[in-house]
């Protein structure tokens, strides 16, 4: 009974700012906007705040294992390092090494999943029987084996975890088109005489992007995750490099006295990967308003 | 439904030979073999070559994978490098510390998520349902090994109350590696119970249910919750599985010793049958269980079991 | 949920032969600060073995009318302002949850519209109709109350053997034939019939409407027939009430409101209907929309689309006028005493 009002109150709104204004209204999602893009000028401008060879990787012996303080804010680590400076210039190992093995995941997963949905058949089932292989194994395992065979680099750290988003970014995609390729509208489009290459372009891609964008922005945080994990364990970025997991890592072994070492670069994992899920959260909800009821 | 069962149990082969077949072309690619953690200063070539050749590591890798492939199909599943004992009787020996924290992680998670995730549902909109959202989220993102690394600090460290690691402790020693291997698992039931429980709501047989004078709490409790369940009981049981598979983080923060950290630490140390043999077991363990939700649907989904039994009629007809 | 009692409503005295009687109920909506007019003023009186047509079209507010006898009407956003219903003599809208449950599926039961999605997918038939059974005879064990619910079973022409199937293994018809069942499983006094027949093919719908009527006559069930169907109404119904833009705009006996009718909508009702006798006859639908039920016009709601609307129509509601005992009208246009609608000019 409402929708004629909702539409009258809407209907000079092109889809975009429609989008925009269901996401203005949902406040996780605002603030979850707010952190990441603070979050990118940080990683952007982490040189301007920080000189990399002082600050971030020179060490100053005599001010090590210091408490949080006006000074360190986040304390300093075993070899006096200061960990504000570190785990602030972090963000641009995070954020970076998230991007990048999304991006892969696109470039890989989003032809790969479009043909398994769009040509079936045999096409499908064998492309889904690799993917269903390389799901059987877990995903943290899976990244240990290849960057033990590649070797440790960050490159190589990027590849490992950009398995896993090509595998879910692909299930996503082959999902979207099956759901697309069935609509009547694309039934149309082929029954008024357009190409295969022309209904994949103009009908079926735009289609499935908003489920694709949800992936993708889930997809960073998960791979944020990912990276620090295998760095904790030692396969990531080598040391000295401040990259949040490696300094979880280096932290842990001063965990009984000096616990702040683990506390800091965790909370800004969390706080990424939160504001990133939260932002994820809000356009899927936007994008989808039926999902929400 | 036995056609169904065998023809799960089959598509593991292929499973099963491609990723032993990655572990050891990913082994042979890695620099350093087994052997090369082995060799002291000390020794001579010839010296070296006899050691390699004692682990069969001097034969091409496609002869040790046709090989291991070869006395799998006899059930045996190798011998370890670094111990020297059979995998499967390693294996025996830590799946049962991984089952005891998947169980107990599965449990904490079930019964915190699902009563939250109903009540989120029933007063959606509300303060509780925008806290527990909120909660969702927060649980969804706090990396584990860092949540671990943290408990330890709260409860081991600071507090003394619980053991920071190892399993000598009985009950004690599984509840932190339990919590943070079952916040990121509660945090997703959570939401699944929430959205499945709006989604049964809103159906028009709940109206027909209240229609006939069934109490508000029966309405909930069971015409509501028997549907919902459906989808729950399936992430539920994913994420069960899921714990064989995924909680090595959690078993080397705690140094638990399950077969996470033994497969992990398997391939650090290039012991290529006993990360082959792990992997392939627990492919099966992660299989089987996905078999048994698929034949728990039968039993709570009464339209699973008519499509079993009207394509059994259909090929009977046909 | 905010409540007023209609004072005046309570003085008359009980008519022992009124099973179902609504009193000036007005029901809103409450979606995004908007305030919607589900139901407006509506009086309804069922008397007991009869049955009441309640016409209109989609959003007149009959389903909510519905729902509000049952106190069913989903709150939020639904909210029950004020008015007074009585079921068997019993206020359900001041009632404590606990003797609610005992009037739902006992004194007055409902078919919902859509058969497809009111049954429960995941109990059997036997159990669903047993529920009810069970329910309003406490302490009658499990095995006589699904025997009792197989019997219901045959009473709406299904084998008592598929009792312990499910939902989906029944066509639409047989599912409308299982809620209707549910409903009648504790022999009902009044009977709320959604648009029955609405979701079935044409060839079920009349099976179904057959066989409502012969268990009407049997059990001798005040129903209350909601549809948008003149031909249900006509071959059904003793009295008919027409709904427009949640108000009661004609209500009377069958034949006076079909061989009398005297509001210009119900009038545009008949004129919609095809005419059997000429085919070749032009259809005369009413023309524009139901006004947004969120914004409905000062004078009455169906000036906007009415032929005779006048400046007064437009100003100011239209009162309430008998033209029988039983008869009455809520048009402006009466306050002309020469005002005549096409219909009854050519009759």
């Amino acid at each position: 009974m409402g929708e004629n009002t909702v539409k009258k109150k809407n209907k000079n709104r092109t889809q975009g700012q429609e989008i925009w204004f269901r996401l203005r209204k949902n406040i996780g999602a605002m603030v979850g906007l707010t952190v990441v893009i603070l979050l990118i000028l940080t990683a952007v401008f982490a040189d301007v705040l920080f000189d990399y060879d002082t600050d971030v990787i020179g060490y100053e012996i005599s001010e090590r294992k210091q408490a949080p303080s006006a000074e360190h804010p986040f304390g300093t680590d075993d070899m006096g390092r200061d960990l504000f400076a570190r785990v602030l210039y972090g963000t641009r190992y995070s954020l970076s090494i998230g991007a990048a093995a999304v991006l892969i995941g696109i470039l890989v997963g989003v032809p790969y999943g479009a043909a398994c949905g769009y040509f079936g058949g045999k096409v499908d089932l064998y492309l889904m029987r690799f993917i269903d292989i390389i799901r059987a194994v877990p995903g943290l395992l899976m990244g240990i084996v290849i960057v033990s065979a590649l070797g440790q680099s960050t490159f190589n750290l990027i590849l490992a975890i950009s398995i896993g988003q090509i595998v879910s970014i692909a299930n996503i995609t082959r999902a979207s088109v099956l759901t697309v390729k069935n609509q009547e509208y694309v039934e149309s489009a082929r029954n008024i005489g357009l190409s295969e290459g022309r209904i994949i372009l103009k009908h079926i891609i735009p289609n499935c992007l908003s489920p694709i964008l949800v992936q993708v922005t889930l997809g960073v945080a998960s791979a944020i995750v990912s990276a620090s994990s295998l760095s904790f364990l030692g396969l990531g970025i080598p040391v000295p490099e401040p990259e949040w997991g490696a300094l979880l890592s280096a932290g842990r072994g001063f965990i009984r006295q000096y616990s702040y070492m683990t506390l800091f670069p965790g909370l800004a994992i969390m706080i990424t990967v939160l504001s990133l899920n939260l932002l994820g959260d809000g356009l899927r909800d936007a994008l989808d308003p039926k999902l929400r009821k | 439904m036995l056609k169904y069962t065998l023809k799960r149990i089959l598509l593991l082969i292929p499973t099963i030979i491609g990723i032993s077949l990655f572990i050891f072309l990913a082994m042979e690619a890695a620099s350093g073999d087994f052997v090369s953690t082995l060799i002291t200063e000390e020794m001579t070539d010839e010296e070296v070559h006899a050691l390699r050749a004692s682990y069969g590591l001097d034969k091409p890798v496609l002869e040790r994978y046709v090989d291991y492939m070869w006395n799998l199909l006899h059930g045996d599943l190798g011998t370890s490098y670094t111990s020297r004992m059979p995998v499967m009787e390693l294996f025996m020996q830590k799946i049962g510390n991984t089952t005891m924290l998947a169980v107990a992680s599965t449990i904490v998670c079930i019964l915190i998520s699902i009563p939250l995730g109903i009540f989120a549902a029933r007063h959606r909109g509300s303060i509780f349902d925008n806290i527990s959202n909120v909660l969702g989220v927060l649980g969804l993102s706090i990396p584990n090994f860092w949540l671990g690394l943290m408990l330890i600090v709260w409860f081991s460290v600071q507090r003394s109350w619980l053991p920071p690691g190892g399993n000598d402790d009985g009950i004690l020693s599984v509840i932190l590696p339990a919590i943070t291997v079952g916040t990121g698992h509660t945090a997703i039931l959570m939401r699944t119970t929430r959205s499945a429980m709006l989604d049964t709501l809103r159906q028009d047989y709940l109206r027909t249910a209240r229609a006939k004078g069934v109490s508000e709490r029966k309405v909930i409790n069971v015409h509501a919750l028997r549907n919902a369940m459906i989808p729950i009981l399936s992430v539920a049981l994913t994420q069960f599985a899921g714990c064989f598979g995924g909680a090595a983080l959690t078993e080397t923060v705690f140094g638990w010793p399950g077969v996470g950290k033994m497969v992990v630490d398997a391939v650090k140390q290039r012991d290529i049958p006993l990360a082959c043999g792990t992997l392939i077991m627990k492919c099966i363990i992660i299989s089987l269980i996905g078999l048994a939700t698929d034949l728990l649907y039968v039993v709570v989904d009464p339209r699973v079991k008519t499509q079993f039994a009207s394509a059994k009629r259909g090929k009977r007809n046909g | 949920m905010e409540k007023t009692i209609n004072a005046t409503a309570a003085v008359k005295k009980e008519d022992p032969e009124v099973v179902l009687s609504i009193k000036n109920l007005t029901v809103q909506f409450k979606i995004e600060k908007e305030i919607v007019e589900a139901v407006n003023d509506v009086s309804i009186e069922l008397k007991k073995g009869k049955t009441l047509g309640l016409v209109g079209e989609t959003g007149a507010g009959k389903t909510t009318t519905a729902l509000a006898a049952l106190n069913l009407v989903p709150n939020p956003p639904g909210i029950i302002k004020s008015g007074e219903i009585r079921v068997c003599g019993k206020d359900v809208l001041h009632m404590k949850k606990k003797e609610l449950e005992k009037v739902r599926g006992y004194d007055i039961a409902m078919i919902f519209q859509d058969p497809m999605s009111s049954l429960n997918p995941v109990f059997t038939v036997g159990y669903q109709i047993a529920e009810s059974i069970r329910i309003h005879n406490p302490g009658m064990k499990k095995e006589e109350a699904f025997e009792k619910a197989k019997d219901m079973l045959e009473v709406v022409g299904i084998d008592r053997a598929r009792a312990n199937e499910y939902p989906h293994q029944f066509s639409g018809g047989m599912k409308q034939r299982v809620v209707i069942a549910i409903a009648l499983a504790c022999d009902p006094q009044v009977l709320i019939a959604d648009e029955p027949t609405t979701a079935l093919d044409v060839t079920i719908q009349a099976q179904v409407m057959d066989m409502m009527r012969d268990l009407k006559e049997k059990y001798g069930t005040g129903t209350i027939m909601i549809t948008h169907d003149l031909g249900i109404v006509a071959e059904s119904c003793d009295d008919v009430a027409v709904m427009y833009a949640g108000r009661i705009v004609e209500q009377g006996t069958l034949d006076e409101v079909f061989n009398d009718t005297r509001h210009p909508y119900t009038e545009g009702l008949f004129n919609s209907l095809p005419n059997i006798k000429n085919r070749a006859a032009k259809l005369h639908p009413i023309k524009g929309l139901m006004p947004d039920p969120t914004n409905l016009p000062k004078g009455c709601a169906f000036a906007p689309r009415c032929k005779y609307a006048t400046d007064a129509c437009r100003e100011r509601q239209p009162s309430t006028r008998h033209f029988s005992e039983t008869h009455i009208v809520r048009c402006t246009a009466y306050d002309d005493p020469d005002f005549m609608i096409e219909r009854s000019r050519k009759s």
